[in-house]
């Protein structure tokens, strides 16, 4: 996905990073940890 | 095929017969300490159990036999006997064995500021006298660093950093979230902002190079343009519902979870028919991106700041009404149950909820003494509750003096205490709220009751009722 043309090499860096689905969507996945 | 005239328990939303059980008198005492009993139209009784969480539906006669006549040669009296001898001791041990299982979250939750660009009319924290300087930098560094520790010592399995507030996504905490951000990066640990989204724009290209990081993003919409901005009145613009609803899309659209919660109370409960039509509308219904989330409005303090405040079983009440009419998408996730919740379960009206880290016999995940959440704030106070959140007398730490891992101690189990214990919705109520109780121990005893008293009442005794008519029809 390509929003911003401009970034730098380190955003575009940090941008293609991710964690694991499963760490993302871990259990206390809400604020309100519901 | 079922016959009225049999006892029935209650399990994954159907009667399932109480099969007779042979009776030794070993001694044995029939024990109803933690039950109640309701009137099921003339002919059955409704008996709560309300340590084991049960419902059964007994005919007149039966009930008559077994608990008033206590005839052991009753073919259900062995049944009861067997059941219903719940001990302190026994509940002791399942609380331990719960807590010791269970998979557990560390959480540093941070508020930079408790200034916010909107005055809600509910807002719990409106009443408190809050200390609106924003967080420096060297209490945000003291507080990342507190999560390091707390991460590398802690056993928990998930971990992660949240921001609340107040409102994080003010202009003047760009720093803070820039910080924080990397810091998630760096400890690869996700991130979760509850926000109201209002001034979210100006971080669009931050979130999109950290979206990687980002578990979720906790917002409110309260119905249409219209409720929603009297509601959660903005102060800095006057249509903040149109924002809203354009960075909630800009961060789907970006790959961004957002729980997209309703806070609902007798003045707006009306309205939820137009948040479910903005979520069709705008494809959040069943997107598998977006929870929507059903909350309670509340007052937990006792401060009158929210004068509408609806029962949960008031509430339940209402959204099973809704859900007959039209039922709700996949993705509705109701965040408001607590005592009635083990009930709502049974009869399969719970939709969703799943209140990770409240355990069975506790009033919710705060008092849980499971999982590793602290609230710091700039005056570098800890708080273990998203309610108590600013409250000065209610902090349980400071950076200087964080508090210890929470620990399962016996004599703090509201449940077991003797009021508790001894009273027959104890194992449901557990105390209820501990900040109310502090407040307002009878009122919250009475408000228990009248929201039980409700539930059996209004949802679950038409529910018994439905089915039993359901069993005679087929019978027929």
């Amino acid at each position: 996905m390509e929003l911003y043309s401009d970034l730098s090499e380190t955003e575009l860096e940090i941008a293609t990073e991710s964690l694991p689905v499963e760490v993302l969507e871990g259990t206390h996945a809400s604020g309100r940890l519901y | 095929m079922i016959s009225v005239n049999k006892p029935f328990t209650i399990t994954n939303g159907k009667l399932v017969e109480i099969q007779p059980v042979h009776f030794e008198n070993n001694g044995t005492q029939l024990d109803c300490s933690h039950s109640i009993v309701y009137n099921c139209g003339s002919t059955h009784k409704l008996l709560i159990d309300s340590i084991d969480g049960t419902v059964d539906l007994l005919p007149n006669n039966l009930y008559r036999e077994v608990f008033v006549d206590k005839d052991p040669e009753s073919p259900y009296f062995g049944y009861y006997s067997k059941k219903g001898n719940k001990t302190k001791e026994k509940v002791w041990q399942e609380i331990q064995s719960d807590i010791q299982k269970r998979v557990k979250t560390a959480a540093i939750i941070l508020c930079p500021t408790y200034r916010c660009n909107c005055k809600c009319i509910y807002c719990y924290q409106q009443n408190g006298k809050l200390d609106y300087v924003p967080m420096s930098k060297e209490t945000l560094s003291k507080s990342l660093d507190f999560a390091s520790e707390t991460f590398a010592k802690t056993d928990a399995q998930f971990k992660n950093i949240q921001l609340f507030g107040g409102e994080p996504f003010l202009p003047e905490n760009e720093e803070t979230i820039k910080t924080t951000l990397e810091f998630c990066r760096k400890e690869k640990v996700p991130i979760i902002f509850t926000t109201n989204l209002v001034q979210m724009r100006q971080y669009r290209r931050l979130l999109y190079v950290y979206h990687g990081y980002i578990s979720r993003i906790c917002t409110t919409v309260d119905g249409s343009k219209e409720i929603h901005n009297s509601r959660r009145v903005s102060l800095v613009t006057d249509d903040p519902f149109s924002e809203i609803i354009d960075n909630i899309n800009y961060l789907l659209e970006i790959g961004i979870r957002v729980n997209i919660a309703i806070n609902l109370d007798r003045e707006s409960v009306g309205h939820l028919k137009e948040y479910l039509s903005l979520a069709e509308e705008q494809g959040w219904s069943g997107n598998s991106l977006v929870t929507l989330e059903i909350g309670r409005v509340d007052d937990r303090f006792y401060e009158g700041c929210a004068d509408n405040v609806l029962s949960e079983s008031e509430l339940l009440d209402k959204l099973i009404q809704f859900d007959r009419e039209k039922p709700f998408p996949s993705n509705i996730k109701l965040a408001f149950l607590k005592a009635i919740q083990p009930l709502a379960e049974l009869i399969g009206v719970a939709f969703n909820q799943k209140e990770w880290g409240r355990s069975r016999y506790f009033y919710c995940w705060a008092d849980t003494p499971a999982d590793e959440i602290y609230y710091i704030d700039s005056s570098e106070d800890i708080y273990r509750c998203t309610y108590t959140v600013g409250k000065h007398t209610c902090r349980i730490g400071t950076l200087e003096c964080p508090p210890e891992s929470p620990e399962l101690v016996y004599g703090a189990i509201p449940l077991l205490s003797e009021k508790c214990w001894n009273c027959n919705i104890g194992g449901l109520c557990l105390g209820g709220c501990i900040n109310s109780r502090k407040k307002d121990s009878e009122r919250v005893c009475r408000e228990e009751k009248d929201n039980l008293d409700y539930f059996v009442n209004r949802i679950l005794t038409p529910w018994v009722k439905h089915e039993l008519c359901n069993a005679e029809l087929k019978h027929n």
